[in-house]
């Protein structure tokens, strides 16, 4: 189960790097390298959400999907699996990042941590449909930053995030905007 | 072959058993030099003091150089100014010429002998050991005489009216209660012993040299035990005390910034190269008298004292007083050293009236001995430091 | 002596020294005098390898010599960080949207917290900064604990991690659901076994490879003393086939020859021998305390030659002169005396090597397990083993009167066997789950004790000092708290 993990978080990095490389390249803009990197991160996070934790936690009850999967030998959550992935991109390249971010996080280190990402976040809610993008300064560089919508999907994005003792939000549907996935790559 | 002039009387006097010619209070030695001379001129009757200024009677040149280099300044500027300034600015500017002078004729007379002993520098001195003491003995004797009943020479009077206004009499007679003589002196100033035409010439410049000498010498002495007490207090406060614990809280505290972070480390390092280098400039400039003519080697030599202060701030910034370990001990080791040899050294010069007063002889030894102390515990330093700075660098 | 001569003499000496010094620090050269504070317990033993760490050119940046020190720490660290499940990753704050953190604690360096060479604020597990670091990040706004939970809300920051609730990196022992899976379990388990112990020490060679007396191949003149060839026909190494050419003609390839191995017999085989064999033991081995002047990571002596050719000297200086500023070999072995923990003064010379435990030939892992530790080991916990519950169980194992698994030697806590099923090997690395010793808790005590026992007992510092005899005084009260915050929401599961 890892190993389909880091195979789909390896794919994801690959496309992005050379994304981001051929940004660099062609001259594309910054607008629509990010919008390409947000196809493939959220196709395959639709895709394991849907194909592996619904079908086989909630459709097929077979194995259960938990934060701590390596100890309660279960599937890693769909956050989880996105946050990895981000996490490996940050521990082979700074070309770009992305985070999976809501005002209503689990987690409280997923809120919102910038004025940008608080912006941002807030407008994929109200305004369905639409994505944010913006200019920030970090840590004494500037970065491009977009914010894309994150949907419960499947039954088991709402289901869960309604149950969690520390979730502050409990009536989540499928097809309400959870949260958002913020990309940002440096301008130099 | 002429008498000595006074000036090279006084400075016989003034030297010591090793021929050094520096004594310790230079303030006292240079003011009687400039005293020395004016005297020479005053018995010569090329100079006349009134109660507003110092004028030249006779600008005819006596035949002796160092006498008529003197003359010629005084008169380029006749009338301007009063004996104090004079003497205070023939000792500032003149001294060290003067004394090169009576030292050079001195030698060309057999009674000294010129023997350059400097190396690396900073060390060793030019000695001028006595080869006929002949010169020397027969001062002692004639101010022996004056001070017991003899009915003095004028000369005499003025002589002892100098040596007096040096301190110096304790040297010159270690075995007399020099105290005793304090009412003969009194005396002999009052006794109306000398010419008419010079006496109230003489009489200002023995005052004036006298008051000048001592104002000065309090001052200065005054100033620079202060300020080497100081220094070496705080190296021995700082290195006595217990290490100065840092707040066990997370968080930027002043001491932690100053000692652990970089960017501080950098800037206090270099503060630190940077005044210890001033302090060895000042010092070989002094040595060097490159900076006497400036502001008085006195004024150097205190900010030389302050400069040693700011390191040992600076210093206690830099490290905390940590030793650290090996090649770091080993620096900061020889740097406490110097500041410490260099505030004792100062401490002892700025309290050698008061050492004299407690019955301390030989206090040029002792201090010169310091002096030396000082210079071997900064010779290592470049190196070290050299050494030091390349690591952070390196590492 | 004239006066003059000592000035003179201070003044050469030192620039010789610069000069010695210099060279040291750019062509080779012992640079032990160099080192500008003591070097943490462990690291020293690897001190004056500089380049493990000081991996940056000479007058890199800053910036780059920090980045260079790190990748330094993380070339030797990174692999038990990821096996710890490290809770605070580097690459977890690299993405940009931590930069506010960066300003606080920067955690993407490990130097931001572990400074080498500063003796006086090098804190427990080398920490060079208070130890109530968790307040940068996790006392204001969405990360304040104090507001997340109630019941940290009296609690001052120093306790973090020293309460035995909480560690920076490795809390696989820790974790709420954990403590919550865990509670309520009974001091001892029913059946107190050491599973890996047990399969370990259960684990029977195949008996058709087995060799007799007879069987030995030897030179005669190392037969001829009985006790090494009963030793060795008693050992494990008999009861698995491997004869006396194995370790002794290594050169001689398998199945080789009585003759081919008596020609290439070597009376005293170094450790090579072992490792050739018994891999797994051998790469733990160096990761540990005992062994760490061997791993591979530690940089080798720099080649003098090269080094002048870097600075563009290599012309100027004779190949004589460069060869005598050469490195110092390194020494491959740890001496007991270089150990910082009380140590048996009668060891001191005693260097660590594979037969410093295994006695060649008996090869008996029993005396490996306790004896062995005990010859050089000298402190409070190691002497009251003796006196110890867990000493009184070893015993009744070796005697027979108890299952394999059930007698806890040190081995048992301090070396476990680690691995799946029958592939268990025992790992060397004795530094793997020894500090914080929390790290014990899961690979070790959670097989025959109970978590909340096991979190009292580590806790508690005078009772790990008498070897655990006596019950623990300290009350951790972190299972609690996390029952009741775990009674209080609804679900654990989510999305």
């Amino acid at each position: 189960m890892k190993r389909t993990s880091l195979t789909i978080a390896a794919l994801a990095f690959g496309v992005g790097s050379a994304l981001a490389a051929s940004a660099a390249a062609e001259g594309i803009s910054f607008r629509k390298v990010a919008d390409m990197l947000y196809q493939v991160m959220s196709a395959d996070r639709e895709v394991y959400t849907r194909m592996v934790v619904q079908r086989l936690t909630v459709d097929n009850k077979v194995v259960t999907a938990s934060e701590h999967f390596e100890d309660d030998t279960a599937l890693p959550l769909p956050a989880q699996m996105f946050r990895f992935g981000a996490e490996r991109v940050m521990d082979e390249t700074e070309d770009f990042s992305y985070a999976l971010l809501s005002l209503n996080p689990i987690n409280k280190k997923n809120g919102p941590g910038t004025d940008l990402e608080r912006k941002g976040l807030q407008f994929v809610v109200d305004n369905p449909g639409e994505n944010f993008y913006g200019e920030e300064e970090l840590g004494g560089e500037r970065y491009f930053a977009a914010v894309y919508p994150d949907y419960a999907v499947v039954e088991a994005c709402a289901s869960c995030h309604n149950g969690h003792k520390d979730s502050p939000r409990r009536d989540i549907e499928v097809g309400d905007v959870m949260g958002g996935v913020v990309i940002r790559i440096p301008i130099k | 072959m002429p008498m000595l002039t006074f000036t090279e009387e006084i400075l016989l006097l003034l030297g010591d058993e090793e021929g050094m010619f520096l004594p310790v209070e230079e303030h006292a030695f240079e003011c009687a030099l400039a005293g020395a001379v004016l005297m020479d001129l005053a018995f010569a009757y090329r100079i006349d003091t009134d109660l507003e200024a110092l004028v030249t009677i006779d600008p005819t040149p006596t035949g002796n150089p160092m006498l008529d280099r003197v003359l010629a300044k005084i008169a380029a500027r006749a009338g301007t100014t009063d004996t104090r300034t004079w003497v205070g600015v023939l000792s500032r500017e003149d001294a060290a010429i003067l004394r090169e002078q009576a030292l050079a004729n001195l030698v060309e007379r057999g009674i000294l002998e010129k023997r350059d002993e400097r190396f690396l520098w900073a060390f060793g001195a030019v000695r001028y050991p006595t080869i006929d003491d002949g010169a020397e003995r027969g001062i002692k004797a004639r101010i022996e005489e004056v001070l017991s009943d003899d009915i003095p020479h004028p000369r005499d009077v003025a002589l002892i009216s100098l040596v007096d206004a040096c301190e110096i009499l304790p040297d010159l007679f270690p075995d007399r209660d020099v105290a005793s003589f304090g009412p003969r002196i009194a005396l002999l100033r009052k006794m109306d012993l000398i010419g008419r035409e010079v006496a109230g010439t003489i009489a200002e410049i023995q005052r004036t040299v006298v008051r000048e000498a001592r104002a000065r010498a309090e001052r200065f002495q005054k100033l620079l035990l202060i300020l080497s007490a100081c220094g070496g207090l705080a190296v021995a406060a700082t290195l006595l005390s217990p290490p100065i614990p840092l707040a066990d809280r997370f968080g930027p505290g002043l001491l932690e910034s100053l000692w652990y972070d970089r960017v501080w480390k950098q800037w206090s390092g270099y503060l630190l190269l940077g005044l210890s280098l001033a302090g060895l400039g000042i010092a070989v400039a002094v040595k060097k008298r490159l900076v006497a003519r400036i502001a008085g080697s006195h004024g150097w030599r205190l900010f030389h004292i302050a400069l040693g202060i700011a390191c040992v701030l600076v210093l206690f910034a830099h490290t905390g007083f940590r030793f650290g370990a090996n090649m770091n001990t080993a620096l900061m080791g020889f740097f406490v050293a110097a500041l410490l040899s260099g505030a004792l050294a100062g401490a002892a010069i700025g309290g050698t009236p008061r050492l004299r007063k407690m019955g301390v002889r030989r206090t040029g030894r002792h201090n010169r001995a310091l002096i030396g102390l000082h210079a071997i515990a900064i010779c290592p330093l470049p190196a070290l430091l050299i050494v030091h700075v390349l690591t952070v660098y390196l590492y | 002596m004239s006066p003059k001569v000592v000035p003179w003499a201070v003044v050469a000496a030192t620039l010789l020294g610069a000069v010695w010094f210099a060279a040291a620090m750019t062509v080779g050269g012992d640079r032990s005098a160099l080192l500008i504070g003591e070097t943490t317990d462990a690291h020293h033993q690897i001190e004056i390898a500089c380049e493990t760490c000081h991996a940056a050119p000479a007058f890199a940046s800053a910036a780059r010599a920090e980045k260079a020190l790190n990748r330094g720490c993380r070339r030797c660290h990174d692999k038990e960080l990821k096996a710890a499940d490290d809770s605070h990753p580097r690459k977890k704050f690299r993405n940009p949207r931590m930069a506010a953190y960066w300003e606080k604690l920067d955690a993407r360096l490990c130097t931001s917290c572990h400074v080498e060479h500063r003796p006086e604020i090098t804190r427990v597990g080398a920490v060079t900064v208070a130890m109530d670091f968790c307040v940068a990040c996790h006392s204001e706004g969405d990360q304040d604990v104090r507001a997340d939970r109630p019941s940290h809300a009296g609690l001052g920051f120093e306790t973090c991690a020293s309460a035995g609730c909480h560690n920076y990196h490795d809390n696989r022992a820790l974790y709420e659901k954990f403590l919550v899976r865990h509670a309520g379990e009974p001091w001892l388990a029913a059946v107190p076994v050491h599973e890996a112990s047990a399969r370990q020490r259960s684990r029977k060679p195949p008996s058709r490879a087995a060799l007799a007396r007879s069987d030995a191949i030897a030179p005669e003149a190392a037969l001829a003393d009985p006790a090494w060839l009963d030793r060795w026909a008693g050992s494990g190494h008999a009861a698995a086939g491997v004869n006396c050419g194995a370790c002794h003609a290594p050169k001689s390839g398998k199945n080789a020859t009585r003759e081919k191995i008596l020609a290439r017999w070597v009376d005293a085989p170094g450790t090579a021998v072992c490792e050739d064999c018994h891999r797994p033991q051998a790469r733990t081995f160096v990761l540990g305390r005992h062994g760490m002047r061997r791993h591979p990571r530690v940089a080798k002596p720099r080649n003098p030659l090269r080094q002048l050719r870097r600075i563009g000297l290599s012309q100027v200086v004779p190949d004589e002169v460069a060869s005598w500023l050469a490195d110092a070999a390194p020494p491959t072995t740890m001496t007991v005396a270089e150990a910082r923990i009380p140590m048996r003064p009668d060891a001191a010379h005693r260097a660590l090597d594979c037969g410093t435990c295994h006695t060649p030939h008996a090869v008996d892992t029993a005396r490996a397990a306790v004896e062995a530790c005990a010859s050089c080991h000298d402190d409070s916990h190691t002497r009251a083993y003796f006196d110890s519950p867990h000493y009184a169980l070893w015993r009744a194992e070796l005697a027979g009167e108890a299952s394999p698994g059930t007698g806890v030697s040190c081995a048992t806590c301090h070396m476990p066997g680690t691995g799946r099923r029958n592939r268990i090997a025992t790992d060397h690395n004795q530094n793997d789950n020894l500090r914080p010793n929390e790290k014990m808790i899961r690979p070790v005590c959670l097989d025959c004790h109970g978590l909340g026992f096991s979190l009292n007992a580590l806790a508690d510092a005078a009772l790990v000092g008498r070897n655990f005899k006596g019950t623990p005084a300290v009350r951790v009260e972190s299972i609690d708290w996390a029952k009741k915050r775990a009674a209080t929401g609804k679900r654990e599961t989510g999305g």
